[in-house]
């Protein structure tokens, strides 16, 4: 996947996770309901950190988003919206 | 929980070792397709002999859920019997009496959330506990390319001993290892494990298994009960992949 633009949003974060695990899983991308949370699609721990890696290359943050921002969260809206925020105030510092 | 098993205590895990191998047989065999000597629905090698330390984790159901066989290289080793061809020449020897190899490396348990992630780590920083008691400062190994980020995100610190290659199920590479009180402590305190991350039991102490003596230790050390099986996390709402073992 291609550099996200500068001013990357929770939305973008989000398409970016549904195009991933659409890539992973087989599903249509618009089967891939933001409300869901990772585990529900069956990600194992090497898919989740290969995803994890993909990220943080793509919005240039490598080793910067912690693992829990992901996997703790309740939705992959709310990971998205985590990881934005993160990648805010890292812009920001 | 984590228990080491060895040639001193193995007598006490006598249905636990065939679940290991069983288990081992079930992932390499069944699910990775690797042509492995399969004996009794049991998976073993060469390396499976009174040298041989086994690390095994028990899932709720107290059935093996993840295992890694580590060995002295200093006689033999996969990666030199058999992978020679994935290393660099002029590497540092094997049979230098400082390194182990790792092995046969397992995990059954699915779950992203940080108990599961607690528990892989357990089983990867319980190599390197193991192997700096003894002395040893590196582990030498052979894995699929997709399992590094997983290792390094672990927080193990591998070099790479050749380039990766085909393997016949995937790309390949053989690496090393740091063994060290710093890798150790790092990995220690960003899991919060209790120090050592195993248990080595010598014997039963009057209970009926090893499971029961694992209750108990969990019961009188909170830092210790957190490494126990989570609830099972929810079957997945679809799939339509292979899983992969971590």
């Amino acid at each position: 996947m291609t550099s996200p633009a500068p001013g990357i949003t929770a939305v973008d974060i989000e398409k970016w996770f549904q195009l991933h695990i659409a890539s992973l899983t087989g599903l249509p991308p618009e089967e891939v309901s933001g409300a869901a949370d990772f585990e529900s699609f069956g990600i194992d721990s090497v898919q989740g950190v290969d995803m994890l890696v993909a990220l943080e290359n793509w919005l240039a943050m490598p080793d910067d988003i912690p693992m829990e921002l992901l996997f703790e969260a309740p939705s992959i809206a709310e990971a998205a919206s985590r990881v934005a925020d993160c990648k805010a105030r890292a812009a920001r510092s | 929980m984590l228990h080491l098993v060895t040639n001193d205590n193995r007598a006490l895990y006598g249905p636990e070792l065939d679940d290991l191998h069983r288990a081992r047989k079930a992932v390499f065999v069944d699910e990775l397709g690797w042509r492995l000597r399969v004996r009794d629905g049991m998976e073993f090698d060469e390396y499976d002999d009174e040298r041989a330390m086994h690390i095994i984790g028990f899932g709720a159901n107290r059935d093996v859920v993840m295992g890694i066989r580590v060995r002295p290289a200093d006689d033999r080793s996969m990666l030199g019997d058999h992978f020679t061809g994935f290393l660099k020449p002029g590497g540092r020897p094997f049979g230098d009496g400082r390194t182990w190899e790792v092995s046969r490396g397992f995990c059954r348990e699915r779950g992203l959330r940080r108990p599961y992630f607690m528990r892989k780590a357990a089983c990867m920083i319980s190599p390197l506990e193991i192997a700096l008691a003894a002395g040893i400062d590196r582990y030498i190994g052979f894995t699929d390319i997709r399992m590094l980020s997983l290792y390094s995100q672990f927080g193990w610190k591998l070099t790479m001993l050749g380039e990766p290659m085909p393997y016949g199920e995937g790309d390949g590479v053989a690496y090393e290892a740091e063994v060290s009180q710093e890798v150790i402590s790092t990995i220690r305190q960003t899991w919060g494990l209790p120090a050592p991350a195993y248990i080595k039991l010598d014997d039963l102490d009057g209970a009926a298994n090893v499971h029961d003596v694992e209750s108990a230790l969990s019961a009188a050390d909170p830092k210790r009960s957190q490494i126990l099986p989570p609830s099972p996390a929810p079957e997945p709402v679809r799939r339509r992949f292979s899983p992969v073992t971590s």
